[in-house]
């Protein structure tokens, strides 16, 4: 039996090509993932145990507990058995140099060089307070070299260092946007270290010396073995990227089930090609199982091999991937449960994939082999169907209400359901529209006609084909929905919150002249202005800086209050917390003394008053004026042009921030660039692993035409016989192909965009209020990606289709 | 069910009140209507008639690949309508050849896998001395290599024959086999078939259209409109003729 189902392969291996591609993909997705988080786990813990290698005791302060001053490293040390130690601390800086500005972690490193945890490549260890070494990649991205001086700026303090020397951590650290220094012991002078590393004499083992530090150190401090302590930290880092090993199992998942699709598909038309030779066999008396376990054993041949190779291409493509990620520094690691996992899982898919199909040849009836072959059809309306669509609208149903009522599980598993509800009932819809499709090709003569005869007396193969495509661009149409409306909630939600792009401010005097000129000078910035600013002491509010802004400015910050002079006591802007303070609220009439006068104000809550960063109420120009006259400018304030290039408008922000120490920036511009920065990763990423998804599902129409094209050699023959050219041929299939590709992008953007919607809708919840974005070039992409499927998926069939000779539809078989 | 087929009793094959319909209302056929046959072990009966006269609905009949609408068939005492799938799967491995007109064998086997299928079904072992006397007389000794698509017509249908008989079978039936031969190839056929009875006692049924066929046979059923319409015992060529004008006047 199995001889016979490997003869039924090596016989005709090219019928199988599509089956073995797509489980292929499948399972080389599945075990990449697994590679992946395995050489990137692995690679995070040495990153994160990294500090920890030189040690082998390290000492803890409880964050919570009185400090025990800065001088407690010397209880360490005064331990027996205890030889050396060295503090750990570290700050988070600005970094400013000449071109920008930019946030900084400095990291003590221990004056002794058994303590010190990694080389350096160049220069010397710091000395002093004034010297820092930083790492490879700091310098890079930084512009710096060993020799520079930069200026770092904390809480308003600021110290000027030279960077003497370059690190050589012996990996690429996690953290990429934030700059590392590495300064001695003297740069944290006076300060209570974090922790305290320690090395133990030769007699002694760090266990030991755990033990008797325990026993002896004072109460908020905690010792530990280094070895414990790396785990601990290893595993903290570990927790974060769990979130996207689900993330990346749950498209491997999506590309299987797909995978699974083409292949029912692929064993569903070849069964059906078969089926006298089926019939053959049960007439010479081989039984119902097998016949079924004829299919399934060559579905396990073809499982096996093409998941064995995925397993072998996804150890590479995994490994690869954590090395451009930076994450392989531990070198290679190969979860053997979880490849063999991933080897099951596609030898499973294809199994299962194939148990229709092997059932429905099990159902030849043995008199079939006596008769002409029969042709297939189309799907016909079943119970199943009439569930599929029950569960596809609950679900939906499900998801609406969830997302509208901020219930996210509640609309997961309402998705969820809805998604696998549309999958079952969709094949028949797809069968529906094929069909009419092809009736409308019908009333066409010549090519079209023929592709639409043929549309129509296959549907169901049709319809599956489609089917996966639905899948594929459907999700992808989905995501990009997603990302456009998050992407335009951000904007919607930071428009709201930050009335101005950008905002800089100086805690006294006046934001520099040479500095404003600048910020006047960036493109896209369609008003600038650098208001008024007065320090006042308001009743019930204490000391604070009065802003008096220009009418202009209120009216494209979105302040119709301060715009607008009209009667009754001027508007004062101020924040919740304010408003709250003065026991009043919008619109309020309210008396408040400044500087000991009393004035009458309209009191409005506005996030202008908070856009510097820390509250300042706002007025008008002259009513400034008439409360504290002065010639104080300690803000700049710019709205961005509507369409304006907002990553650029942040790099030049930075830039001048980095030129003026002295300014705090703020606004919209700082939090959209963080906040889309993440959304754009995570949306690429998803896409990047979509896309074979789609990959599978063009193999699937691909091999559908070429199947058919093989079913049909006699009668494609005949047609040449009677005249059809070869294009004309070609034609042919390029019509089917159209038709499939066209109905599978209509439906996935159809079913997409609302999924997309309500997706973004269920997790921004009643955070801010939604702005629907439809993307327009994310649609024409799908749209030129289906067509792109297309005609891939004609290139061979066409090939096969064109080298048939008219004789051929002549002979006998 | 033995395997062996000496020592039974009764015909090999029987049919009793044989009637098939297909179809309801205006559209109803009565393709069979209503035959009764007894043929003895070793005995070789070809059927004849027009077109559309029912031959290859009692020849499915007789094999168990249809369900008579009522009526009854035996074969070595066994009725048929008893029978669940599984037991006429394993009859029809067992106790039944068939050779048919063409696409008789499994493109993807050699001509050995397709000889021996039935017992490879079967998880049977294949008796080396039967299976080479078969090879030998049908003449297919250095073609057990090929693939059905390297063999010409008469060697596949030989290939067929042999599968047929390479079971033992009580009863072998054969739609027109000769049908795509020419002549030298279909005499070559026939011949093994006459032997298959006279000599290991294998009852054939055979339908043909062809006089000098069915002149192989001790016996012709003239089938018309599903019935028995006449029989010609010894039968050649020339009174098969005679009896199809009379039929047919
Ligand atoms: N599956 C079927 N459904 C309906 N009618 C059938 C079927 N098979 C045969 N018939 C009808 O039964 C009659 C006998 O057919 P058949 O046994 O094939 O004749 P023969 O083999 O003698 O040419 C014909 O009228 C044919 O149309
Ligand atoms: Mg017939």
């Amino acid at each position: 039996m199995f001889a016979h189902a490997l003869s039924g392969i090596t016989a005709r291996p090219a019928r199988l090509a599509a089956v073995l591609a797509a489980i292929v993909l499948g399972t080389l997705f599945l075990a990449a993932t697994a590679v992946f988080t395995a050489t990137s786990a692995a690679g995070m813990r040495l990153v994160a145990a990294a500090p920890l290698t030189a040690a082998d005791v390290i000492v803890d302060r409880d964050p919570d507990a009185p400090d025990p001053g800065a001088d407690w490293p010397a209880h360490v040390a005064g331990h027996p058995g205890v030889t050396a130690t060295a503090p750990v601390h570290a700050a988070t800086v600005e970094l400013v140099t000449g071109e920008a500005r930019a946030t900084t972690n400095v990291y003590s490193v221990s004056d002794r060089p058994e303590l010190r945890w990694f080389e350096l490549s160049e220069g010397v260890w710091p000395t002093g307070a004034g010297e820092v070494v930083a790492d490879g990649p700091t310098l890079e991205s930084a512009g710096l070299a060993v020799g520079d001086t930069v200026r770092l700026l904390a809480d308003g303090e600021e110290a000027e260092v030279t960077v003497v020397g370059a690190a050589d951590l012996g990996f690429r650290p996690l953290t990429g946007v934030v700059y590392r220094l590495y300064a001695s012991e003297d740069f944290f002078a006076g300060e209570s270290p974090q922790s305290v590393t320690a090395r133990v004499g030769a007699g002694t083992s760090p266990e030991e010396a755990v033990a008797g530090l325990t026993a002896s150190l004072p109460g908020g401090l905690h010792a530990m073995t280094a070895r414990e302590q790396a785990g601990l930290a290893a595993d903290r880092f570990a927790g974060g990227s769990r979130q996207l090993e689900l993330i990346m199992l749950v498209f491997a998942l999506i590309a299987l089930l797909s995978a699974s699709l083409v292949i029912t598909n692929t064993f569903t038309i070849l069964v059906s090609q078969r089926r006298r030779e089926t019939a053959l066999l049960r007439l010479v008396g081989a039984d119902r199982s097998q016949v079924r376990n004829l299919v399934l054993a060559e579905a396990l041949v073809v499982g096996s091999v093409g998941s064995a190779l995925g397993v072998a291409a996804g150890v590479g493509v995994g490994y690869a991937g954590a090395s451009l990620a930076g994450l392989a520094g531990d070198g290679l690691h190969v979860g053997v449960p979880a490849l063999a996992g991933s080897f099951l899982a596609g030898v499973a898919a294809t199994l299962c994939a194939a148990w229709f199909p092997a059932r429905g040849a099990a159902s030849t009836a043995p008199v079939e082999a006596l008769r002409s072959a029969s042709l297939p059809g189309g799907v016909r309306f079943r119970a199943v169907h009439g569930a599929g669509l029950a569960l596809a609208v609950l679900g939906t149903a499900g998801t609406v209400f969830g997302a509208w009522a901020d219930d996210l599980p509640a609309a997961i598993a309402g998705g969820s359901l809805g998604a696998v509800g549309l999958l079952v009932f969709l094949r028949y819809a797809l069968s529906r529209l094929i069909r009419a499709a092809g009736g409308l090709l019908l009333r066409r003569r010549g090519v079209p006609e023929l592709a639409g005869a043929n549309l129509r007396r296959a549907t169901g193969r049709s319809a599956t084909a489609a089917l996966t495509l639905v899948l594929g661009l459907g999700l992808i149409t989905a995501l990009l929905t997603a990302a456009e409306t998050g992407r335009a909630t951000i904007d919607g939600d930071l428009d709201a919150r930050f009335p101005v792009d950008v905002s800089a401010r100086v805690d006294e005097g006046s934001v520099d002249p040479g500095t404003v000129d600048l910020i006047r000078g960036i493109d896209g910035l369609a008003l600038v202005e650098a208001p008024r600013t007065a320090r006042v002491e308001i009743a019930g509010l204490g000391g604070t800086t009065l802003v008096g802004v220009s009418p202009e400015m209120a009216r494209a910050a979105g302040s119709a209050a301060v715009a607008q002079d009209g009667p009754g006591p001027p508007a004062l802007l101020v924040s919740a917390d304010q408003a709250r303070a003065l026991g009043a609220a919008t619109g309020d009439t309210v008396d408040l003394a400044v500087d000991g006068r009393p004035h009458p104000f309209t009191l409005h809550v506005s996030a202008l008053a908070t856009v510097s960063g820390s509250p300042g109420p706002v007025v008008r120009e002259e009513v400034l004026d008439s409360l504290a006259p002065g010639g104080e400018r300690g803000v700049v304030w710019g709205v961005a042009a509507d369409g304006a290039d907002t990553d650029a408008l942040a790099g030049r922000m930075a830039r001048i921030a980095g030129a003026d120490p002295r300014i705090a920036v703020n606004g919209a511009l700082a939090e959209r660039g963080d906040l889309t920065g993440v959304l754009d990763v995570l949306v690429g990423l998803a896409l990047a692993m979509l896309l074979v998804t789609v990959v599978i599902s063009g193999l699937g129409v691909a091999n559908t035409l070429g199947l058919s094209v093989l079913e049909r050699t006699r009668e494609l023959a005949l047609l040449r016989a009677l005249g059809l050219t070869r294009g004309g041929l070609r034609a042919t299939l390029a019509v089917e192909a159209a038709v499939i590709a066209a109905v599978g992008a209509l439906l996935g953007l159809l079913i997409g965009v609302p999924y997309g919607l309500v997706g973004v809708k269920a997790v921004i919840g009643g955070t801010a209020p939604l702005v629907v974005a439809v993307p327009w070039s994310g649609t024409a992409l799908v749209l030129a990606a289906a067509l792109l499927i297309g005609i891939a998926a004609t290139l061979l069939p066409g090939r096969r289709a064109a080298r048939i000779a008219p004789a051929q539809g002549l002979g006998v078989d | 069910m033995g395997t062996t087929d000496g020592g039974r009793h009764g015909p090999a094959l029987e049919a009793v009140g044989l009637v098939k319909g297909f179809g309801t209302g205006e559209a109803a056929v009565t393709a069979v209507a209503g035959v009764d046959l007894a043929l003895d072990r070793g005995e070789f009966v070809a059927v004849m008639g027009p077109s559309g006269s029912g031959k290859s609905t009692l020849m499915n009949l007789l094999a168990g690949l249809d369900t008579p609408t009522s009526g009854r068939v035996l074969i070595e005492g066994t009725d048929l309508s008893g029978l669940d799938d599984r037991g006429l799967t394993r009859l029809r491995r067992e106790r039944i050849g068939f050779v048919f007109q063409a696409f008789n064998l499994v493109p993807t086997l050699t001509a050995e896998q397709n000889i021996l299928l039935p017992l490879a079904l079967a998880g049977r072992r294949p008796d080396r001395a039967l299976l080479e006397d078969l090879v030998e007389s049908l003449g297919l000794g250095d073609r057990l290599r090929h693939r059905p698509a390297e063999l010409s017509g008469g060697q596949q249908q030989r290939v067929a024959v042999a599968r047929a008989l390479v079971t033992g079978p009580a009863v072998v039936f054969a739609d027109e086999p000769t049908g795509a031969l020419d002549v030298a190839a279909g005499r070559g056929l026939l011949e093994r078939l006459r032997d298959a009875a006279d000599r290991q006692g294998r009852t054939v049924v055979m339908v043909t259209h062809d006089p000098v066929a069915a002149a192989f046979a001790d016996r012709v059923l003239l089938l018309s409109d599903g019935a028995l319409h006449g029989v010609v015992e010894r039968p050649t060529a020339d009174t098969v003729l005679a009896a199809m004008a009379r039929a047919e006047a």
